[in-house]
């Protein structure tokens, strides 16, 4: 470290020191890993399955915007429909029917669920996203402090369709998808925000009033 | 046993060899955590979850790279997650016109507290290229690999963090 101010080599030496290991957080690990199916190598069976699991995690931060418009826009093209679809605030759903232009239904216990969680002044919002190969989706977004664990989307089918029916407010929202608790992903169908603080790109909404 | 050998008894089926992984890169991944969000124990989960994803998709994990770059860039990853859900735009905002180095001790050592304090002010970015560069040791490739930002723009980021903790931990730019 020869040849630096003394600020920088002081600094340099804290941050380098070792951390003070918690026994127990370490040995969670393996606790973890042993709870876990045993890891095998990919067989030739799991090409389809390597390929839409790549159409999902080929949407990373590490690649540019362009490659990643370019896999969103693949997903978008090889699904079903992705979007968002929103209501009226509080206008009735018919045989809970949400979307005025898909079929997404949802039982009678969820859009009497979803009627009492919607205040004046909000609209619902249906979150819907084709991730096949996924684990596990939520959305992230100012609504719910982005926090990764406020809003999951439930997976509909085994094509790797999920969803989700928020009650939003009127106004500007910046959201994103996060797969599998790691893999960022703005809404395909959706405006962009500029990059965020963490180099990221999210999604704009606006609910009209 | 190295790296290869440990992860081709773990894709073979022995779990417990893992555990060599964990015992090897433990360490620098939780210095890394720690240091980057600035919280133990939001560390530990972070390099937790790290090394719990990198079981999870060893199978997929080809020679081409070294392991431990490998895990980094999972590790990488997570705690940019975690910074961003636990409390987004927290570190966005130096905080207002803080100079540490103000402080009157001027012939004192650098203070620990000062130290870290000086980080947190630091956007995210760049603290996380400047430990990667200098507490790290890697080169800009590696963190280019890691991070998925270009060289030119890692470079300017580990020198515009650089510049702000010279002017936060040294009289520079004092008015007095």
């Amino acid at each position: 470290m020869s040849g630096n101010e003394p600020w920088f080599d002081d600094l340099i030496g804290e941050l380098k020191k070792p951390v003070t290991e918690n026994a127990r957080a370490k040995a969670k690990i393996m606790e973890k890993v042993r709870e876990m199916p045993s890891r095998r190598p990919a067989r030739r069976g799991d090409t389809l399955l390597t390929f839409l699991e790549w159409l999902v995690r080929g949407r990373t931060v590490t690649v540019s915007p362009l490659a990643v418009t370019v896999c969103a826009l693949i997903v978008v093209a090889g699904a079903i429909a992705v979007g968002r679809l929103m209501t009226r605030p509080h206008e009735p759903f018919p045989g809970g029917a949400l979307s005025k232009y898909g079929t997404h239904v949802v039982g009678r216990d969820e859009a009497v669920r979803l009627a009492h969680a919607t205040k004046p002044g909000e609209s619902l919002v249906n979150f819907v996203l084709i991730a096949p190969g996924a684990s596990r989706v939520t959305v992230i977004g100012d609504f719910n402090n982005w926090d990764a664990g406020a809003t999951p989307l439930q997976q509909e089918s085994e094509s790797g369709l999920w969803t989700v029916i928020v009650p939003l407010p009127a106004g500007r929202h910046e959201y994103a998808f996060l797969v599998d608790g790691e893999w960022w992903l703005p809404d395909p169908s959706a405006p962009r925000a500029p990059k965020d603080d963490f180099d990221r790109v999210n999604s704009i909404m606006l609910i009209e009033g | 046993m190295n790296d290869i050998e440990a992860i081709q008894a773990v894709i073979g089926g022995d779990k417990e060899a893992f555990s060599w992984l964990v015992d090897r890169y433990y360490a620098r991944s939780l210095r890394f955590a720690v240091r980057m969000l600035q919280s133990q124990e939001d560390g530990e989960e972070t390099t937790q979850d790290a090394f719990v994803r990198a079981y999870q998709t060893l199978d997929r994990y080809e020679h081409r790279d070294r392991f431990e770059a490998w895990l980094f860039k999972i590790l990488v990853n997570r705690c940019r997650t975690k910074a961003a859900g636990r409390n987004r735009g927290r570190w966005s905002e130096p905080l207002a016109e803080e100079t540490l180095a103000s402080r009157n001790e001027m012939a004192d050592p650098l203070l620990k507290r000062d130290m870290s304090r000086a980080l947190a002010q630091l956007v995210p970015e760049q603290r996380e290229a400047f430990i990667l560069k200098f507490v790290e040791d890697m080169t800009y490739e590696e963190m280019a690999d890691v991070t998925g930002a270009d060289v030119s723009a890692l470079k300017m980021r580990v020198m515009r963090a650089r510049e702000q903790l010279k002017k936060l931990l040294t009289r520079e730019g004092d008015t007095e």
